[in-house]
């Protein structure tokens, strides 16, 4: 029987290490190496900064989703394999939720939407671990073990699937090349294209790709965001041109 | 203590905010290390995207050790 999972890792990273990103996407191509799991694309999810609370730099969190016929191995595999992937002085968490078998999954949204509005403890994630026995498993890899906040949290924002942007950005084959929503999405990494109100584009419509693009994570899509163009056609944004309340 | 930073509690805070773009990138040192792509703010050379630098509410710190604060 297959299972689908939600892994979030937050504090796993230093200065000057490789960020959790990039932890999280060696730990993805691990587990499929192994046989155990195979991981889709990662979300970053951004939590409240505020000085009570000990980040490295930015307070983000990062997730993924994974399919497997074997949970308990897939968690198993993933602790001991932070315990030698996270970088000294970091503060790592592990969170692996099974979204199927949560008893309150209201109660892991609203932890999500909470990390993001104010400062929250150990003592929560736990509290809210030890109600989902069968469905949250928690863990702390070193340090403080602070990373279980922010690795629950993520969690719950990407089973929210309404927060946050996509790892990776897409590149244009030819800059200025001009495509149909369709045609972007079949060649892999978004799923829909969106104006920047948040309406799908028409399947007719004309995407002039000039720049690099930043999908965000909306409706549990990969979505491109554009604007309209004076001569109809509408331009792919990226990262630095999208509007900050759709990079957050 | 020098034009971009001041000494707070928080540490070497960068006096302009999240939003100043051009004083950001006037003000990188020769110690700059560009952090991940999923972090960065955009493509440019800038305090913003310093893999040394830790956000605050308002501005951000530099972390980095030692650096020059001309």
């Amino acid at each position: 029987m297959e299972h689908t999972l939600l892994i979030c890792i937050d504090d796993t990273d230093s200065l000057d290490s490789p960020g959790t990103g990039q932890v999280l996407e060696e730990l993805l191509a691990c587990l499929a190496e192994e046989g155990l799991g195979l991981g889709s694309f990662i979300t970053r999810h951004q939590l409240l900064i505020h000085p009570d609370i000990p980040y490295t730099s930015h307070n983000s969190s990062m997730c993924s989703r994974v399919t497997t016929e074997d949970p308990a191995s897939v968690t198993a595999f993933c602790r001991k394999w932070l315990d030698g992937a996270c970088a000294p002085g970091s503060d790592p968490g592990l969170c692996v939720v099974e979204p199927a078998a949560l008893r309150d999954r209201e109660r892991l949204l609203a932890f999500g939407r909470a990390a993001k509005e104010r400062v929250l403890t150990k003592e929560d994630a736990w509290a809210l671990t030890r109600s989902e026995e069968e469905a949250v498993a928690l863990s702390e890899h070193g340090g403080t073990g602070q990373g279980i906040i922010g690795a629950l949290a993520g969690c719950g924002l990407r089973l929210s699937g309404m927060d946050g942007r996509c790892r990776g950005k897409l590149q244009p084959l030819t800059p200025g090349e001009v495509l149909t929503p369709a045609q972007l999405c079949a060649r892999g990494g978004v799923d829909a294209v969106w104006d920047t109100a948040g309406k799908p584009l028409p399947d007719q419509a004309q995407l002039v790709f000039l720049r690099p693009c930043k999908p965000i994570f909306r409706k549990n899509l990969r979505v491109a965001v554009a604007k309209p163009r004076a001569d109809g056609c509408w331009d792919l944004l990226s990262k630095q041109e999208l509007p900050e309340e759709l990079l957050v | 203590m020098s034009k971009w930073f001041e000494q707070t509690a928080e540490g070497k805070l960068f006096r302009f905010g999240r939003q100043a773009k051009e004083a950001a990138r006037a003000a990188v040192c020769d110690g700059y290390g560009r952090d991940d792509e999923d972090e960065t703010v955009d493509d440019t050379v800038s305090c913003y995207n310093c893999r040394y630098r830790r956000w605050t509410a308002r501005s951000f710190t530099c972390m980095r050790p030692g650096r020059n604060e001309t």
